[in-house]
């Protein structure tokens, strides 16, 4: 083992453990109110209370999204834990990245590029599900060792080897969250970057060494869509990919919003902080182009580059749903860029590079560490404030004259109430569900919720509502009556069904729905 | 000082003590009590609140260390760093083991994050207690093993005696942490091939300790009962030499059921574990006896070793067939709260053996295996942690509600003090906790609810401005009224019905479950009839 690990070059020594052992305390000092205050809500409730199941991802096509917990956790959300292993997936990831890319090796370069990279307020958007966060934080670990076997397949005697290995981690990732895509073109992208600035490698010895790369990521990505052919998947919205036709369109499209990344601001990274960062990019690539002997030279480097920039949008321009400004997407792209651009700066050797780097990146891993505290403060205070709205809702249902606890009713709930935007009033250009406007109660989890605290087990899980459960009693409630939360009508409990109206887009909405069911009352 | 504290022992003890720390963090930050709790939580504990069972030194710990109050992450913190040296020392001082760092350290996280101790933490008032007593009893063990060839045998001698006492005093069932221990370093002692005489001398201090220790303990009770000091309980009668007898092959036959018997938090995978590792030691330390004679004399101290495990089951008048409340939800064989002063030495013992072993197969085998049980303590500790956490939460928003429907009533006044009697308990935490077919007892790591029925006191008055209840909690004839008799007999609903809650100016009744509900109508028509009579 020892030795398979000395011949790959990943045997640590002394530089990798500190670095990586101060790296990971910082990390879990930057979300420890997240460690220690175990928010849950959302697609999380069913599965706190039971557990994971192998097959819970099938219905959206994620088929390799539940095997880490069930490995490492018996398909668990533990407290503290969940984080702790997802952190420290994480900073092996990171800690690989900087082999990969080969980053001018030192505690403090190494330190530095992963604490970045990790407290980015991306990462915050792998806790708000708990359910996924050891699988989404472990595949970018995957994914970053498919890569670098597949950088060394190219002078090593065991081709087939690496490749199968290689080929597995990209499939394995790819079906626990396809976006993952982002993160072998952006690295890549980056890596060949690296090797044409530092190591003067020509394109043709480029695309020699890196065949195999592609050729890995492509044979993963139809073994992919073949295995998503053969599920019995549900039509769910993430699972469109863009036509053929539509493709070329598209590139221009992405290659702006691409761009547009730079200084769109999203909630908890604010304008300030995004012209940091676009202060971090604009001194790497430019040191990268100054770097690079004669014109030619430089004007590939600039098209590597502006290629590195526009794979970060490569989901987007693959696949139809909106993907543009999502958080936990660019986690996966966009994150890397800034790391890309903060490796770059520290293996320059020029003592200038050198300063920059060292005093852009602790600024802004403080930065990302106030960002991500107050992200944690507004998250747990919406999360108070909803659960307790829960329990207010729970006592007018459990203490209503017609509700009887041995009773099993159908259980429906109009809208929902987001109180995590309450707590964070900054403006921002685009708004991001995971950081901050999804709710903690979602309305397609409600049953599970109204059950959650409560000593009875009083839902009917099997039957939702149904069109006969409109009576003219019950149309005549939600058209003429009824009110969301707190009015007193908010609440409709007859003997078969228990309806909860938290909010009156919810209600429009409904009303809408059995009007036109039922037009003729 | 370095000398009195090697550098290897407190890098150990910082393991021991992190791991601990790590595998509780959420209890720690997140402060859970109930049940014994409520009280003790407000106004501390003195000196004398365990006298009540027997417990004379319960409270000693708590009442010198931290005036008696229970504090939120200290309490915990104390009782956790107490327990990680009493695991270091047994290992480096009273087994002298010797290994390398990593194997000691792995050891180490191993034992010290075993789940056993997850029952310890059910109660928040006894918690730095009982995490003190295996260390009061490695002093004692260290005391009894120095006696032998120091100059004052019988001053060490006593000094073991009178430690040993303390930690009993404290919880019986602590003695298992003795017993285990000293049944071990027979095994050790047997490896260095002594004469008779020598193994005599090296173990009467032990046998006198126990012995001593036990008898002053029996008299005590003795005299605290005569004193009506300490009520006749479940858990301080004492044994008499023909039960002790006729338990021992029924306790024999517990005790390996007990270590393949899955229960709550404890897999079927843990028990399999942790018993393939017993038993895999006991093949190997056999498989190095060189005579049968040798051989037999093994088998045999194995089998008192495995006996005396099951300590509290073989003092106990207790059976599992027993129509008693404590034999039938948690039996002397299966309490897990035991098992955490007999199990950590023994597998202490047994993982060290497989680590030092002279085959690299059998060290690598045992190094993974010791890895896989690490983790699923791990898991265990963090999975009994959330569920205890959601437990406790919804227990709250319980009485929370329950207090506010008191409270909303026409005719409640915060001027009056009630008798609020509760009819039927609503444990939560096994709401939050998926169970295994196969899984047997529980009682304090998932079953007992935060809330019992008889302190409603206690609870009622914790959170509101004003306390409004008494620490009554029955209805006496005399003040039953019309309406209360038509509520009892007529309207009564359980929980959460309005009808489930009957409040005058004397009582506040409330029909918390189906069962309390039928039980209090019935004791409520006997009450009447008897009255009436």
């Amino acid at each position: 083992m020892i030795k398979t690990l000395k011949n790959l070059s990943l045997f640590p020594d002394k530089i990798d453990l500190k670095s990586w052992l101060i790296s990971f305390l910082i990390i879990n000092f930057c979300f420890l109110y997240h460690s220690l205050n175990f928010m849950w809500g959302n697609h999380d409730v069913k599965f706190i209370k039971e557990e994971l199941l192998l097959t819970s991802g099938l219905f959206e096509g994620r088929f390799t999204q539940f095997i880490p917990y069930t490995l490492l956790t018996n398909g668990q959300i533990l407290p503290v834990l969940n984080n702790l292993i997802g952190f420290f997936f994480l900073t092996l990831a990171l800690w690989l990245l900087a082999k990969y890319w080969k980053i001018k090796k030192s505690l403090l370069n190494y330190t530095l590029f992963i604490t970045f990279f990790a407290t980015l307020p991306y990462t915050l958007s792998w806790l708000y599900f708990t359910f996924i966060t050891i699988s989404c934080l472990l595949w970018a670990f995957i994914a970053i060792l498919g890569l670098y076997f597949s950088a060394q397949i190219y002078q090593s005697p065991n081709k087939l080897a690496l490749s199968s290995v290689s080929i597995l981690c990209f499939y394995v990732t790819l079906g626990g969250y396809p976006p993952i895509i982002n993160t072998f073109l952006v690295c890549l992208a980056a890596k060949i970057v690296f090797s044409y600035v530092f190591e003067n490698k020509t394109l043709k010895e480029l695309l020699i060494i890196h065949k195999y790369t592609l050729l890995n990521i492509l044979i993963a990505a139809v073994f992919f869509k073949t295995t998503l052919h053969f599920l019995p998947h549900d039509e769910v919205y993430n699972l469109e990919t863009t036509p053929l036709s539509a493709l070329p369109a598209k590139f221009i499209t992405t290659l702006k919003i691409a761009f547009s990344q730079f200084y769109i601001t999203t909630p908890f990274m604010p304008r300030g902080y995004k012209l940091l960062l676009l202060t971090l990019c604009i001194l790497a690539f430019l040191g990268a182009l100054i770097k690079t002997d004669g014109y030619t030279r430089k004007l590939i480097t600039l098209v590597l580059l502006i290629g590195t920039i526009w794979t970060t949008s490569l989901t987007t321009f693959l696949v139809v749903p909106h993907t543009e400004f999502v958080s936990r997407i660019d986690f996966y792209g966009f994150a890397f860029l800034y790391a890309f651009a903060l490796g770059l700066l520290l293996s320059f050797e020029l003592p200038l590079a050198q300063s920059i780097a060292l005093i852009l990146a602790p600024i802004l891993i403080f930065q990302n560490i106030i960002n991500d505290y107050r992200a944690l403060k507004s998250w747990q205070q919406g999360f108070e404030a909803e659960f307790q709205i829960l329990d207010r809702i729970i006592e007018r249902v459990e203490n209503h004259p017609n509700f009887t606890p041995s009773r099993q009713y159908r259980f429906y709930q109009i809208g929902d109430i987001s109180l995590r935007p309450a707590y964070h009033q900054t403006r921002y250009d685009k708004d991001d569900v995971f950081l901050i406007s999804l709710p903690y109660l979602a309305m397609w989890q409600g049953e599970n919720l109204m059950e959650f605290y409560s000593p009875f087990a009083y839902i009917n899980h099997q039957t939702p509502l149904l069109t006969t459960d409109i009576t003219p009693e019950v149309y005549d409630f939600f058209i003429h009556k009824a009110a969301p939360f707190p009015h007193k009508n908010a609440v409709f409990i007859n003997n078969d069904i228990i309806v909860v109206i938290y909010d009156q887009t919810g209600l429009d909405d409904f009303r809408q729905k059995i009007k036109q069911l039922y037009p003729e009352i | 000082m370095t000398a009195l504290i090697k550098k290897n022992e407190l890098s150990l003890w910082l393991t021991a003590f992190i791991t601990l720390c790590l595998c509780f963090l959420p209890l720690l930050c997140g402060f859970v009590w109930g049940n014994h709790d409520w009280l003790p939580l407000k106004n501390g504990t003195n000196l004398t609140s365990g006298l009540i069972e027997g417990r004379f030194t319960q409270f000693i710990l708590p009442f010198f260390l931290l005036s008696g109050q229970i504090l939120p992450v200290f309490s915990q913190l104390l009782g956790f760093a107490f327990y990680a040296a009493a695991l270091v020392l047994l290992l480096t001082r009273f087994f002298e083991i010797k290994a390398n760092n990593i194997s000691f350290a792995l050891i180490i996280t191993t034992i010290a994050s075993l789940p056993f101790i997850t029952e310890i933490l059910y109660f928040h008032f006894i918690v730095l207690s009982q995490l003190s007593w295996p260390l009061i009893i490695v002093f004692s063990l260290l005391a009894a093993k120095k006696a032998y060839p120091s100059r004052h045998p019988v001053a060490y001698t006593l000094l073991s005696l009178l430690l040993l006492l303390t930690a009993l005093g404290g919880y019986p069932a602590s003695a298992g942490f003795f017993i285990t221990s000293t049944c071990i370093l027979i095994f050790i002692e047997l490896k260095k091939a002594p004469s008779i005489k020598q193994l005599f001398y090296t173990f009467t201090p032990f046998v006198i300790s126990f012995l001593g220790a036990f008898l002053i303990l029996i008299m005590i009770y003795a005299k605290l009962k005569a004193a009506h000091l300490t009520n006749e309980m479940y858990n301080n009668h004492t044994p008499n030499i023909l039960s002790l007898l006729t338990n021992i092959l029924p306790t024999i036959k517990l005790s390996f059921l007990s270590l393949i018997t899955p229960q709550p938090f404890f897999s079927l995978t843990f028990k399999l574990l942790t018993a393939f590792i017993i038993l895999s030691t006991i093949v190997i330390d056999l498989h190095q006896c060189n005579s049968l004679a040798k051989r037999l004399i093994h088998i045999s101290l194995w089998i008192f070793l495995i006996l005396l495990l099951k300590f509290p089951a073989l003092i106990s008048s207790d059976t599992p067939d027993s129509d008693n409340y404590f034999s039938q939800n948690d039996p002397a064989a299966f309490m897990v709260r035991a098992d955490f002063y007999a199990l950590p030495p023994l597998l202490l013992f047994c993982l060290s053996t497989f680590l030092q072993s002279k085959f690299r197969l059998i060290k690598n085998f045992s190094f993974i295996m010791t890895a896989l049980l690490l983790w699923l303590n791990i898991n265990t500790n963090l999975s009994f942690a959330k569920t205890h956490l959601l437990g406790f939460t919804a227990e709250n928003r319980l009485i929370e509600r329950l207090s506010s429907r008191i409270q909303n009533t026409s005719s409640f006044s915060p001027y009056v003090y009630y008798t609020i009697v509760q009819a039927g308990e609503l444990p939560l935490r096994q709401k939050y906790y998926s169970a295994s077919p196969l899984e047997k007892y529980g009682l304090y790591t998932l079953k007992t609810p935060y809330i019992r029925h008889w302190l409603p006191h206690e609870y009622y008055n914790f959170y509101p401005p004003f306390s409004f209840v008494k620490s009554a909690n029955a209805i006496t004839p005399e003040t039953i009224t019309n309406d209360m008799t038509r509520f009892l007999t007529t309207r009564i609903k359980s929980w959460p019905s309005s009808d489930s809650l009957y409040v005058d100016d004397t009582y506040a009744v409330i029909a918390l479950t189906p069962t309390g509900k039928e039980m209090l109508t019935g004791q409520f028509n006997q009450l009447q009839r008897g009255y009436h009579d």
